[in-house]
């Protein structure tokens, strides 16, 4: 039997043993989200220092407070959130951020197929047709799917983080999964291929 | 839901392409390998998202580690703040500031302390059957015999080591040295050390303790295998450290049991008096230590390396100093164990049953052997039949 890998449930019973008073949870919660979450912090802000100091009171205000959260099921969520917050906060008291309002997105996430080393000669349609895809994205589409690409979270929480309406967030999901799905891309090569002919 | 809404709703899809790791592609393995129909469809839409890819920044190891560093400092000195007035509070950023650089000078001392610490790895060995009694292996590698099954070593006196209450056996020249000492008593002996700093230990059968003839440093520290009773000597600046393979116990001042022995899966610690913390050796940075009172026996398992704690009779845990044997509901393999360790004997059996008894009562291991047998006949209802010298048989 292989391992299941770690889910909400998993989460969930680690914050459970972490409330017992077990501090072996908590440098388990710490080692799998830390990476996560600075992942995330990196795309919004580039000063690594403050990304660090952010998740430093993060874990702090966990470690001491959370006995409090009353949905350890949304522990995640909690975690992204707070993250955000917390960086915001920090760039408008060193007023880096001068027009500062709370719909600030700054999110900086390039897929690679948009970056100047991505070379394809292949003329491939699908692809084409992905890169227009993505051209169109603003920033807080992105922020989008990289929430839905590099975390757990639900369409509800991720529009919660992005006032956004979860269908919406799901339907921008989608949208650019479409060019992604084999039927879709393939048949049109597929066709491609033998009008060629 | 098609296959690929399904794997779009399935956050470990995405954990596989972006962050991949021997725990989830072992999982997606087994997925694949269980629903060889839908494997051609997974792995070309996992391979087209692999080319949509994007890059993160990440900590490296050493930001991460002073990360956790930074975080357990906070952590502590809040939980150490909480308990004094609010006034203090404010003066914690300046205490930061003072801890930084004594943490500075610490870390120094602790990596000092770890190359020390090095010495002790002296590798988990059984009792030498050969041997015939007690030996005191001195730091040079000279073995003294103590002679007597029940013997005693003195080492309060700077000037010299009394061994059994009369003879000398080292100079002072050679106790200035602060190597370790070994001392080994075999199955059917037992011996009492007094240390320099005034703590008893009495050693029980089949027992090894590593200790220096003085002590330096700011920690006491002593390695046990096997099981010995301390009474340790009172000095709050100086704490004492018994070390073995799993556990470390850190004491003041304080009396109280470790059952070490190689053999047995379990490590117990029982406190008679005073107050004790057991380290487990392997433990993460943020793990706490465990806090024995009185009368509580915490039970380590080798295996699982879970401890548990137990309210017991600190005594009955105590009394196989004065060579008495108390067993309260407790399994008839243990006791037979603590008889086979006592008197060098082997005591077989064929019946599993007979090892799970439970029984109760008190054994005055001074006598001898025959009559100790007949009473714990007695009590567990059965009977031993003498082989030989050396080996007894339960019927």
């Amino acid at each position: 039997m292989t391992k299941e890998p770690r889910n909400k449930d998993y989460w969930q019973l680690v914050w459970f043993n972490f409330k017992n008073g077990d501090r072996n949870s908590f440098e388990e919660l710490f080692n799998e989200f830390a990476d996560q979450l600075f992942a995330y912090g990196s795309k919004i802000t580039d000063d690594r220092e403050l990304l660090k100091d952010c998740i430093q009171d993060l874990f702090v205000d966990i470690y001491t407070y959370s006995p409090n959260l009353k949905n350890p099921e949304l522990l995640e969520y909690y975690l992204y959130k707070s993250l955000k917050r917390s960086i915001i906060k920090k760039l408008k008291k060193e007023k880096r951020l001068e027009s500062f309002n709370t719909e600030h997105n700054s999110f900086h996430l390039a897929f690679n197929l948009e970056t100047d080393g991505y070379h394809d000669d292949s003329k491939n349609f699908q692809i084409e047709f992905l890169k227009k895809a993505l051209s169109t994205l603003d920033e807080k589409k992105r922020e989008l799917l990289f929430l839905k690409f590099d975390s757990c979270l639900s369409y509800i929480e991720i529009g919660d983080l992005l006032n956004m309406k979860p269908d919406t967030v799901k339907k921008q999901v989608y949208r650019i999964i479409l060019h992604l799905r084999d039927n879709f891309g393939a048949r049109l090569l597929e066709l491609f291929f033998i009008c060629w002919k | 839901m098609d296959i690929y809404e399904r794997l779009i709703e399935n956050p470990l899809f995405f954990k596989w392409i972006y962050h991949p790791g021997p725990e989830i592609d072992s999982w997606w393995k087994t997925y694949l390998e269980m629903n060889p129909a839908e494997a051609d469809q997974i792995l070309q839409f996992k391979h087209r998202f692999k080319a949509l890819g994007f890059s993160v920044e990440k900590l490296s190891d050493a930001e991460k580690k002073a990360l956790t560093k930074r975080i357990i400092f906070e952590i502590e000195s809040i939980e150490r703040g909480e308990k004094r007035n609010k006034f203090m509070i404010g003066l914690i950023k300046y205490a930061a500031v003072a801890l930084l650089f004594f943490s500075i000078g610490s870390m120094y001392i602790y990596l000092k302390m770890d190359k020390r610490s090095k010495e002790w790895n002296v590798t988990e060995t059984r009792i030498p059957s050969q041997l015939q009694g007690p030996v005191l292996i001195l730091p040079h590698g000279n073995s003294i015999p103590l002679k007597k099954s029940e013997s005693s070593l003195d080492y309060t006196n700077p000037d010299k080591v009394v061994l059994n209450n009369d003879s000398v056996i080292q100079s002072r020249k050679e106790v200035e040295t602060v190597e370790q000492n070994q001392l080994i008593i075999p199955y059917g002996n037992r011996s009492k050390v007094i240390l320099s700093d005034n703590t008893v230990v009495w050693l029980n059968a089949g027992s090894r303790l590593i200790y220096p003839s003085k002590f330096t440093g700011d920690r006491r520290e002593v390695m046990l295998f096997g099981e010995a009773f301390f009474d340790v000597s009172k000095n709050k600046d100086l704490p004492f450290v018994v070390k073995t393979s799993f556990l470390e116990v850190k004491v003041l001042g304080t009396e109280f049991d470790v059952s070490a022995y190689p053999e047995d899966n379990i490590i117990q610690t029982v406190l008679k008096v005073g107050s004790v913390t057991i380290h487990r050796n392997s433990a993460g940075i943020f793990e706490k230590d465990l806090e024995l009172r009185p009368n509580q026996m915490a039970s380590f398992d080798k295996s699982t390396q879970n401890s548990k704690i137990y309210n017991v009779n600190a005594n009955e845990y105590a009394i196989w100093t004065k060579g008495l044997l108390s067993f309260d509901d407790l399994e008839m393999c243990r006791v037979l164990k603590s008889l086979e360790r006592f008197y060098n004997i082997q005591i077989h059996y064929t019946d599993p049953k007979t090892g799970s008894l439970r029984i109760s009562g008190k054994l005055d291991l001074n006598k001898d052997l025959e009559e100790v047998l007949e009473y714990l006949s007695k009590v567990s209802e059965t009977n031993f039949a003498k082989i030989d010298n050396d080996n007894y048989q339960i019927k």
